[in-house]
């Protein structure tokens, strides 16, 4: 799984990552690219990601949700969104967050993210 | 008040007023309050994004209610800083934005939480799918592991 962290994520998440599933291949925000998307909207941001198959992780609930809708009336395909609340996987505790993203992706496990819209919940300890 | 544009503005504000259906008149009120507002709050981005117009940190996808939601309550302001690499006095801007707006970001963070309901049920009905064979039917533990 090729996953893509928002800039809400704490950028040590993808050590922790390594560390918890080096199978799943994640890019944070910042260095994504060159940093090129830092400010881009939702959805360049969702379209560069459909280009390389990768899931977004996002806090932001406002307006990916919205964006989601919209290309769901036009059939426009994205590669999966998952989004974390700040109430329930703290973004800024790299492991819990490293741990609560290894734990979906095993549930996800090979199936196609295409249109997916997860929840991300805490790694059950 | 009535203010008089020169003829290229004039037609400028026409032609945006068309695109987002809004009458003239509103949109040139709502552009001068969004002038009066970059001249109060130059470090805060006002975007057009599928939920309406968003304030965000500018330069960066971190919108004021998320910040204000997290920032002083869960996080100090340098804490927030220092894991974002943002300058701390961005931070405080986005924090005076929403004091000065309280209703504005009342509004996103209600829409925020509107959509995480939506965001639950599809969680949900994703997480179902892969317990339920094509049939509709709960799978066995066996497969619904696979």
């Amino acid at each position: 799984m090729k996953l893509l962290f928002d800039c809400h994520v704490a950028k040590a998440t993808l050590g922790a990552l390594r560390k918890t599933a080096p199978g799943i291949h994640a890019e944070h925000l910042s260095h994504w690219r060159g940093g090129a998307f830092l400010r881009a909207g939702d959805e360049e941001i969702l379209a560069a990601c459909h280009e390389e198959r990768r899931v977004l992780l996002t806090y932001d609930q406002a307006t990916i949700a919205d964006v989601l809708r919209l290309w769901a009336a036009k059939e426009s395909p994205h590669s999966g969104v998952v989004f974390a609340d700040e109430n329930t996987v703290k973004p800024n505790v790299p492991a819990d967050v490293a741990s609560a993203v290894a734990a979906l992706a095993r549930e996800i496990g090979n199936a196609d993210t295409t249109n997916l819209v997860r929840y991300l919940r805490p790694a059950s300890r | 008040m009535t203010l008089r544009l020169p003829k290229g503005v004039k037609r400028g504000v026409e032609r945006l007023a068309a695109r987002f259906g809004h009458k003239p008149a509103q949109l040139g009120a709502r552009l001068i309050e969004e002038g009066l507002r970059r001249r109060d709050f130059p470090q805060i981005d006002l975007r057009e994004t599928a939920a309406g117009r968003m304030a965000y940190i500018g330069g960066t996808r971190f919108a004021v209610y998320w910040v204000a939601g997290i920032v002083p309550g869960r996080m100090a302001v340098e804490a927030f800083a220092k894991e974002y690499d943002l300058p701390v006095e961005r931070i405080r801007a986005a924090l005076a934005y929403a004091h000065a707006f309280p209703d504005e970001i009342e509004s996103d963070r209600a829409h925020a939480e509107a959509n995480g309901k939506w965001i639950e049920r599809q969680d949900a009905a994703a997480r179902s799918e892969k317990t339920m064979d094509d049939n509709g039917k709960p799978k066995s533990k066996e497969k619904a592991a696979r």
